[in-house]
């Protein structure tokens, strides 16, 4: 293991803006969160929900869609992406509870959940399943630390329990992902009829599943650039395939819905809700998938990268719009999120994504595996585990 | 005092003999030991202060000018938790710090509250208020003075209002009484009982001279129950569970096994 | 496995199919609302509102003022010597009758009483709900129409009183 990481310039943004959130959130915990955040009685939550636990848990999701894709379907095509997914939803699921922290009343004592038992509450299911789901990810993604550290007998364990925990990890994601969205069904006459859908449940789940590959191909891209490896194109452009297929089925429920619920007429309204609409469901949706379904894009860097940023932006600003921006209040009430709330859940963002970029420098994570599946000698443990073995090929 | 009856206890709110007084503001307020405020005249509708609920008021009075003649007239509405029979706010509680009790009032128990502010939400009357500038906050919202009516005593609010405008007793009774009083005097009210079954049916029952959403009230509410909305999701989760489990297990397996027949097919050719 | 260098992306096309896609979006939009636009219309009742319905939701009220303002102290039949008298004798007539005592007739009453006492010769032909129809009406038709009541044989109106009855139903109207 290469301890020795060079610090280059965004390594150095990235940590100072991590250091302006740190100090934020001292003055939030020094003077109650009236002192850093705008969120009012109107708008009990806002930005910190908003960006930071829905969207950050939504673009999570991109561990348990690739090891869906790869583990399960069997694509070992894409395996490469898997390590990379994992570490990424490791740290987004452990940015949402940072967020959490933050955004709690009173976090010291947010273990009163695992202590309770309200099974009516979406809530409580999130938190089970959450924390649950943040544990798996920790022993699926330890498997690359112990090889490197090659501490073979806690590794073994791993191995042997891979299966079982990695369906577990997966079958817990479609739990949680879609119980954000049935949180939501709870207020029908408090959410705008663009948003408010008894459907939500799915539409968060599959919201949360097309992110995944999208926020895949992009990591990807990046961590070429970054780290001075020629991308797969050829892969990417079969994952942007499967992309556009899921940015397509979701453009027609969305649609569906809308049509289903009678609520076209609000999309056709001059509203600032129908125009918060109409963007996300432009860029976020239409844009992309028309770009996905042109092979030149799929096949380019930049269209790649214009397309996947675009569907994870969209998924951010559906996760806005129906926790925030489309609640219905009193003509009186208002809320716009300070530079408190925005600067804690930045420094928050950054201070994650320079863990990754530490990490993709010390641990193997990029790695290109050998072409045939398996080594003899790992023929004992299940294939499926195959994608976990490093290039030293330790047993 | 007589033993309190053990039967669900509700209030009737009658806003034609509501006179604006604010005695049960400040009764609320006094019980529950909520600080005074500093508060702007006008910032709202009216003459309507402080202008909403908040974690210092528990409830209040909606000041409303009704044109029903020739001339504008006051009519007033009451804001105050409706403690439903089917609470929405303590179904969302992950830490099920809101509990209905028997006697009819919805109460907090602060000591589990992580302040998820999930009941702010979900609350289809908007009620649970939060003080964000306290450094151990809380949700605040009216009591149903839970406390004095488990002795037998009336709310604070029910005890002091001069005009009786707030009556309080057995469920069933209030129940008849509010249908009494619609019935005998149908110029006098609206033929229209806020809260009867409203989203299930409530424990403070409104009755009114004038449209209720004339008077600040939050109207156009389903009569079944919220939290139905998503215990037909949340009732399915084991299933699911099992069954994504299975069905995700059975895929591996099945991919497992076309893997393991291709490898073996290559190395028979390779041998 | 070679690749060649990946075709430029063209924005026409981007644009086409955007713009594709939007168009299909919208043709659902507008059949789901021209539908729903159907159903309501099929929905309709059958009978409508005349306009004596919409003229009564802001009725002119003569009667009611005369009886709360007049009929107290004397029988609404002593306002038929009214329908003679001149506008100018109508106001001084009601001033009088503001000075006896208990008549407790308000000063920004005066108006509204004069005015429908200059209308109640109009009561001769046409029923309340006729006369309420003057609502709908603006001033210039209001004045047209009295003008040709007035032109009416046995109408017992003088040309000259023309605008003053239309003056009257124009008060009574903008209380």
């Amino acid at each position: 293991m290469n301890w020795r990481v060079r610090l280059t310039r965004w390594d150095l943004i990235l940590l100072a803006i991590t250091a302006v959130g740190v100090v934020l959130a001292v003055v939030r915990y020094a003077g109650g969160i009236g002192s850093v955040a705008n969120i009012n009685n109107a708008y009990p939550w806002g930005w910190w929900v908003g960006f930071g636990i829905m969207t950050m848990i939504a673009l999570g999701g991109v561990g348990f869609t690739i090891t869906l894709l790869v583990e399960i379907l069997g694509r070992h095509r894409y395996h490469v992406l898997l390590r990379p997914a994992v570490l990424m939803g490791l740290l987004c699921y452990a940015s949402a509870i940072v967020m959490l922290m933050v955004e709690l009343g009173r976090p010291w004592k947010v273990w009163m959940i695992l202590v309770s038992w309200a099974p009516s509450a979406a809530l409580y299911e999130v938190g089970w399943c959450a924390f649950l789901y943040l544990n798996v990810l920790v022993l699926e993604f330890a498997q690359v630390p112990l090889e490197e550290l090659g501490w073979g007998r806690a590794l073994k364990v791993l191995r042997v329990i891979y299966i079982p925990i990695m369906l577990l990890g997966v079958t817990l994601s479609h739990l949680h992902q879609s119980s954000l969205g049935t949180l939501l069904t709870l207020i029908p006459h408090k959410i705008n009829a663009l948003w408010w859908s008894d459907q939500l449940p799915l539409i968060f789940l599959f919201s949360a599943m097309m992110a995944g590959p999208a926020l895949a191909i992009l990591e990807h891209l990046v961590a070429a650039r970054w780290l001075g490896f020629p991308p797969n194109m050829d892969m990417l452009a079969g994952l942007a395939r499967i992309e556009a297929w899921l940015v397509g089925l979701l453009l027609v429920f969305r649609i569906g819905d809308l049509v289903v619920r009678g609520a076209v007429d609000a999309a056709l309204s001059g509203t600032s809700f129908a125009a918060s609409f109409w963007v996300e469901i432009g860029f976020g949706l239409l844009l992309p998938l028309v770009l996905l379904m042109m092979p030149e894009v799929r096949e380019s860097r930049a269209g790649l990268a214009t397309a996947c940023s675009l569907v994870v932006a969209g998924v951010l600003l559906h996760r806005l719009n129906v926790a925030v921006f489309g609640l219905r209040v009193r003509h009186w009430e208002t809320y716009v999120p300070s530079l408190g709330e925005i600067g804690i859940s930045l420094g928050i963002a950054a201070g994650a994504a320079f863990v990754f970029g530490v990490l993709v420098r010390i641990l193997p994570i990029h790695e290109e595996l050998p072409p045939t599946s398996s080594a003899p000698e790992s023929r004992a443990a299940a294939p499926a585990a195959a994608a976990w073995h490093g290039a030293r090929g330790v047993s | 005092m007589t033993t309190p009856s053990a039967k669900p206890k509700a209030m009737i709110q009658d806003n034609t003999r509501c006179i604006g007084c604010r005695a049960c503001m400040i009764a609320c307020k006094s019980w529950n030991n909520r600080p005074a405020d500093h508060t702007e005249f006008f910032a709202g509708p009216g003459y309507q202060n402080p202008v909403d609920l908040d974690a210092n008021n528990y409830t209040l009075i909606t000041f409303n000018e009704i044109v029903t003649g020739a001339q504008p007239d006051w009519v007033f509405g009451r804001q105050l938790c409706m403690h439903c029979a089917h609470p929405a706010c303590a179904s969302a509680c992950p830490t099920t710090a809101l509990t209905k009790t028997a006697l009819g009032p919805v109460v907090f128990n602060e000591s589990r509250c992580i302040g998820c502010r999930a009941c702010m939400q979900a609350c289809p009357f908007l009620i649970p208020k939060y003080d964000y500038e306290n450094l151990n906050p809380k949700i605040h919202k009216c009591t149903f003075c839970a406390d004095r009516i488990e002795t037998g005593l009336k709310p604070a609010c029910a005890t002091v209002c001069p005009t009786a405008a707030i009556s309080f007793g057995d469920r069933d009774d209030m129940v008849a009484e509010a249908k009494r009083r619609i019935a005998t005097a149908p110029g006098t009210y609206i033929p229209e009982i806020y809260g009867l079954d409203d989203v299930g049916g409530t424990s403070v029952l409104h009755l009114s001279s004038v449209p209720f959403e004339q008077i600040g009230y939050i109207t156009g509410l389903p009569k079944t129950p919220m939290p139905d909305l998503t215990h037909r999701w949340l009732r399915v989760t084991p299933h699911f569970f099992a069954l994504l489990y299975a069905v995700f297990g059975a895929l591996t397996w099945i991919m497992h096994r076309r893997s393991s027949r291709a490898e073996s097919k290559d190395k028979d050719h390779t041998t | 496995m070679t690749t060649d260098r990946p075709s430029r992306i063209s924005g026409f096309r981007v644009v086409l199919a955007l713009v594709l896609l939007v168009n299909l979006i919208l043709t659902i939009a507008l059949i789901t609302q021209v539908r729903e636009i159907q159903q309501r219309v099929a929905r309709l009742p059958a009978d409508l509102a005349t306009k004596r319905d919409v003229a009564s939701l802001r009725p002119l009220q003569v009667r009611q003022i005369i009886q709360k303002n007049c009929v107290e102290c004397h029988s609404a039949r002593r306002l038929g010597v009214t329908v003679s008298m001149e506008p100018t004798e109508i106001r001084g007539t009601v001033e009088r009758m503001q000075t006896h005592p208990g008549a407790n007739i308000p000063e920004r009453e005066l108006e509204r009483i004069s005015a429908s006492i200059m209308v109640v010769r109009c009561a001769r032909c046409h029923d309340e709900g006729t006369l309420n129809l003057m609502v709908l009406k603006t001033q210039p038709e209001r004045i047209a129409t009295v003008r040709r009541m007035a032109a009416l044989p046995g109408s017992g109106v003088r040309p000259d009183q023309v605008t003053a009855i239309a003056q009257a139903f124009e008060k009574l109207l903008s209380q």
